[in-house]
């Protein structure tokens, strides 16, 4: 086992975190528009707009505040909203929470969703299952989430009644009440999710059905679903594991667009109104931790590839 | 004897590197594709309605405001219904497909022409030269898409031209990447090694042998680009940060579908279709290529 | 025989109607106790009642501050924390008698020393603290604890409006000096009022909870309140139709005929103090003719876009104050609707006949402005005005209108009670919010004179005078005037919709269904 390739992984991927908080830092120091003035509102002169930038540390040289910033998240204090003045540190923890659980449950649907037809359309190719699955997983790979979100909460929520349309109970809380509140935006992303990894699955599926030594095994006399059992899958979970990388970061970056159609608090939501109120620190931190999830990510990714070195045994 | 066996060798050289007859065959291979031809139709109809849609709308899209007839489904004079304003929502679509096209199109060219290139220099170029464009290429992946976007707009303002620059830049390190890859499982392969050991330059290698070769899965990527910009486009739109009032985007009347449906389900409904059917036609259309240029795959 | 029969009827009738009145009663008695779950627009943003301008915070800020003096429901100006005023010969001072024996939610007893430390922090010019504390007085102004329950004030120039100006919102409401926190900003103010802040999860939602230690006897009847924003309109009334909160904000002016018909909801509504307008900047060309923006004024149909903007949830107005007010004057010179030919002549008249080009600057978080500007640009067409639309969020609005740097904004005012709320910060020259660039001397006499004595009738007709001049140069082009609109379920009582458009929620009560 090279142990020196993971200890240079791991450290690659702390350089990318480090690179992701100098660029997040960059690209808040350069958007315009002022937070002391969205907190002072209109009625705010010159003269007042300046004292309250003085008060939220804003005039000091952009090295001093980076640093500042920087060591402050290392020690786990992300400072203080501009806007509330409160803690940011809480407030991340508080909405990573909820994302993280629309991540994970738009994921599992869109599994559900892929592993049967991807892997049935592949051992059947061009048979009417093959066909169907096709036509489901063009229609989802097309639909803008925001769109298909809408939908459903027209028809399950507004029409139907059967579902809230939007906001987010604790699963501590009330647990029956954290599913009726997940379900839809869990859907509306992982109906779309599966529908790209649908695609994946059946050709990283047919790529393998089609190696060689599958097709000895066939020849060898092993019925179909025992190859599929013992050989197939095994070598197409590097692809698949590979899939389900990449379709996590892909999430997390379409639960922002999910978040904000249905009010559910999370970090996508929380980021955009930072944005929007020109929050510096709370747009800072939440944009660090959502690069960091997606680079560790990427990590376990390779860290998976290291080590499941397919090795075949014939039978 | 030199010089006959090198222009032998320049020829064979030549073959190799500029195979015409592969592309016939693609040709043949696409056409016989069905879905591929769904999408190149769908494809064609778009770049057509984006071209001339602003002749063929039959109202002005922002300034004919039928106001007594707001909200109307399907009528004769309105084939597609009015919004709450009482404009035709038939013109205000057929505006749109050009804006959606404009972005889509600008957009994917910016990641192509910086990221691939990037890529290429990436995979070809010695390691220290890698390791620092695929550590940029890194921090920017790293960036949830859409959040990037908006912080782009965020810097450069809100505004079509802007929404396209931030598309761009999403899609660089996708491009980069797909290129690197490419050119890394190339770089070692016999006619590049002849190319360099006949004095061609890198930049020339790069540019007349290498690139050619890996041309396929970048065509493949950029259809699927497109149909990811313009899902971008709608999303940045719907949320208010590209396309600007009064001018119509699909994005921006899906926002205004939803604000009203109470009142009209049609004004939701119309925008969200043309969307779908423009995506899944560049969707179709990479499918089609991509089976058509690799045939291994199927 | 016979009287025996009648006595008992009439025992029986006067029996019933003693029991239904007291069953009816029963039902009208306030009950105490409950836990109101409340849906806000927008977040609020800062607490601080001396930076803060958004209207949560303000709201938030109504339930758990008070100030010396308050605007009853009738909107009559009422003694609050104050029992009496009086003013000096010379007007100059204003002398305030504090009602003993009110407590902080801490506990502590409020005194002068108290008023004294918040309008001093308030007018503190090293604070960096906002505008607002122009409502306690210019620069110069004496703040000074006479006894333990005595204050005056001591302005530069009479300011006869005082008690007028201390009672209009909470930003001059009470807090006590524990509020401040060490790096000299407040997170969770400490005010006298009914209820007080307990918890505050960021922006995601806020706990309010009765303060125990409330001067006034019996209120509030709620335990608690639970304040959530819910900036998307859909999500908001859906909460509200569903049963997950009781009382919202705002309901988009679409949906209000849905949620009339909805038998589990209460929609109420009063004409608000308030005014949608144009507001031009000044210091450009064109706009800097008054003729130009005559003409645009006589051009827009205001109905269509009351109906546009706001569903018809309105009325066209040309002048700033609506029918509500005491203050409202009948003046309307530009026409019963549009008139394109007179807009069309006085464009000519200054330069303009074939038209010109301009740009928009509504706020796309406010969605009636952005619909507003798209009616503007098809109206204005017709007189050979091309427009465009240039929608930001607030943040960048605010830098933008701030700054000079727009051709015409979009927007309102709310929360006007008195009338020089509506003409004197806005448009007397130079003042923090003159956004326009207008100035004009004969209308800073006017306004000047009328802030400074407090007769309702010589004030009235000093501003008829203001009006008009106002109205005539239309720095600000009026639009229309909106409803308040209030929905809540049925089982909340004692909500009044106010055209102030406070929210006090120490009257409100939960009954059982």
């Amino acid at each position: 086992m090279n142990y020196s390739y993971l200890l240079q992984r791991i450290a690659l991927a702390i350089l990318v975190i480090w690179g992701v908080s100098i660029a997040v830092f960059a690209i808040v120091q350069l958007v315009p528009g002022d937070p002391a003035r969205v907190v002072l509102g209109v009625q705010a002169d010159a003269e007042r707009v300046e004292a309250m930038r003085e008060r939220m540390g804003l005039n000091r040289p952009v090295l001093e505040q980076y640093t500042d910033w920087f060591t402050g998240v290392l020690r786990g204090d992300f400072g203080n909203s501009l806007i509330t003045a409160q803690p940011v540190a809480p407030q991340l923890w508080n909405r990573f929470v909820p994302t993280l659980q629309l991540a994970i449950a738009s994921l599992i649907i869109g599994l559900l969703i892929a592993f049967p037809l991807g892997i049935i359309s592949a051992l059947y190719p061009r048979s009417a299952i093959d066909v169907i699955a096709s036509i489901i997983s063009q229609v989802g790979v097309s639909i803008p989430d925001f769109w298909l979100g809408i939908m459903l909460v027209i028809l399950f929520s507004l029409t139907l009644g059967w579902l809230p349309p939007g906001g987010y109970t604790p699963i501590n809380e009330n647990p029956l009440d954290w599913l009726s509140h997940i379900i839809l935006p869990a859907l509306t992303a992982g109906l779309i999710s599966g529908s790209i990894q649908t695609r994946f699955i059946r050709s990283a599926m047919l790529e393998v059905l089609n190696e060689n030594y599958i097709r000895t095994a066939h020849a060898k006399g092993l019925d179909r679903l025992t190859v599929l059992r013992r050989h197939a899958l095994q070598n197409a979970m590097i692809t698949i594991i590979t899939i389900i990388g990449l379709q996590m970061t892909a999430l997390f970056s379409a639960v922002v667009v999910v978040e904000i159609v249905f009010a559910f608090p999370g970090l996508g939501k929380l980021s955009l109104d930072a944005v929007l109120d020109r929050d510096y620190p709370m747009l800072q931190g939440t944009v660090l931790v959502m690069a960091t999830i997606v680079t560790v990510i990427n990590l376990v990714v390779d860290m998976l590839y290291f080590f499941l070195d397919p090795r075949i045994e014939y039978a | 004897m030199t010089e006959t066996t090198h222009s032998g060798e320049i020829a064979k050289l030549k073959e190799h590197v500029k195979p015409d007859g592969i592309w016939i065959g693609v040709y043949r291979r696409f056409i016989r594709h069905p879905i591929g031809m769904i999408g190149f139709f769908l494809v064609a109809v778009l770049i057509f309605v984006g071209i001339f849609g602003k002749q063929l709308a039959p109202y002005d899209p922002n300034l004919d405001m039928d106001f007594a007839a707001r909200f109307s489904g399907p009528t004769i004079e309105h084939p597609l219904g009015t919004d709450n304003n009482g404009r035709d929502t038939l013109s205000r679509i057929l505006y749109g497909a050009e804006v959606s096209l404009k972005v889509a199109i600008i957009a994917v060219t910016l990641a192509t022409i910086i990221g691939t290139p990037l890529g290429m220099i990436a995979g070809y170029g010695p390691r220290v030269v890698d390791e620092v464009i695929m550590r940029f290429m890194d921090v920017l992946f790293a960036f949830p898409a859409i959040l990037l976007a908006i912080a782009v707009l965020a810097i450069l303002g809100r505004g079509v031209e802007n929404a396209m620059i931030a598309i761009g830049i999403v899609y660089i390190p996708i491009f980069a990447r797909i290129a690197r890859g490419e050119v890394l499982s190339v770089k070692n392969e016999e006619f590049v090694e002849v190319a360099r050991a006949l004095g061609a330059s890198d930049a020339g290698i790069l540019i007349r042998h290498i690139l050619p070769n890996i041309l396929a899965p970048i065509i493949v990527e950029i259809s699927l680009s497109l149909s990811f910009a313009i899902l971008a486009e709608a999303a940045l739109s719907f949320f208010g940060l590209g396309t600007q009032p009064p001018d119509p985007s699909w994005g921006r009347m899906l926002d205004e579908g939803r604000d009203y449906f109470r009142q009209s389900l049609w004004m939701g409904m119309m925008p969200g279709l043309a969307i779908m059917l423009t995506v899944m036609g560049f969707n179709f259309l990479g499918d089609g290529l991509r089976d058509a240029l690799d045939p291994k795959t199927r | 025989m016979k009287r025996l029969f009648y006595l008992s009827v009439v025992t029986a009738i006067l029996a019933l109607a003693f029991w239904s009145v007291a069953s009816a009663q029963d039902e009208m008695e306030p009950q105490s106790g409950g836990t109101l779950q409340v849906a806000f627009q927008n977040d609020w943003e800062s607490l601080d009642p001396h930076v803060t301008s958004s209207y949560s915070s303000l709201q938030i800020l109504n339930n758990v501050l008070e100030t010396l003096t308050t605007f009853d429901d009738d909107l009559n100006l009422v003694p609050s924390l104050a029992t009496d005023w009086s003013q000096s010969e010379d007007g100059l001072t204003w002398t305030f008698n504090l009602r003993e024996g009110v407590m902080f939610s801490n506990g502590r007893e409020m005194t002068a020393e108290d008023v004294v430390f918040t309008y001093e922090r308030f007018l503190d010019p090293e604070g960096g603290f906002s505008g607002s504390s122009g409502n306690i007085g210019p620069e110069g102004t004496v703040i000074t604890a006479v006894d333990t329950y005595t204050v005056t004030i001591t302005t530069p120039d009479p300011v006869g409006v005082e008690p007028i100006l201390l009672g209009l919102n909470k930003a001059t409401g009470i807090i006590a000096s524990e509020s401040v926190e060490e790096d000299g900003s407040i997170q969770i103010p400490i005010g006298t009022g009914p209820f007080m802040i307990a918890e505050v999860d960021g922006t995601s939602s806020i706990t309010l909870e009765a303060n125990p230690n409330y001067w006034q006897e019996g209120l509030p009847y709620l335990d608690a309140i639970v304040i959530t924003p819910m900036p998307d309109d859909i999500v908001r009334e859906t909460a509200l139709q569903g049963g997950e909160v009781d009382w919202v904000l705002a309901i988009a002016p679409q949906s209000y005929d849905a949620l009339v018909a909805d038998d589990s909801i209460v929609v109420d509504t009063a004409p608000q103090l308030s005014y949608d307008y144009i507001g031009f900047n000044l210091m450009r060309e064109p706009f800097s003719d008054v003729r130009v923006r005559q003409a645009i004024s006589y051009a827009i149909d205001r109905q269509q876009i009351c109906d546009a903007a706001y569903f018809g949830l309105c009325d066209p107005v040309q002048g700033p104050v609506g029918t509500g007010s005491p203050w409202y004057f009948d003046y309307a010179p530009y026409g019963d609707g549009p008139d394109l030919e007179t807009a069309q002549a006085l464009l000519e008249e200054a330069g303009y006949g074939d038209g010109f080009e301009m740009e928009w600057l509504p706020n796309s978080q406010v969605g009636e402005t952005v619909r507003a500007a798209e009616v503007l640009t098809a109206q204005l067409s017709q007189i050979g005005i091309t427009s465009t639309i240039n929608a930001p969020e607030w943040a960048e609005w605010l830098e933008l209108e701030g700054n000079f740097m727009y051709d015409a904004y979009i927007c309102s005012w709310n929360g006007l009670i008195d009338a020089d709320q509506y003409y004197y910060l806005q448009h007397h020259t130079g003042l923090v919010f003159n956004f326009t660039g207008y100035s004009n001397a004969d209308f800073d006499a006017l306004v000047n004179e009328g802030r400074s004595t407090d007769d309702f009738d010589t004030r009235y007709a000093i501003y008829e005078q203001a009006n008009q001049i106002l109205v005539d140069d239309a720095p600000y082009v009026y639009m229309y005037n909106k409803q308040e609109i209030r929905a809540y379920a049925s089982n909340v009582h004692g909500f009044v919709v106010r055209p102030d458009q406070a929210n006090n929620f120490w009257t409100v009560w939960l009954s059982d269904e």
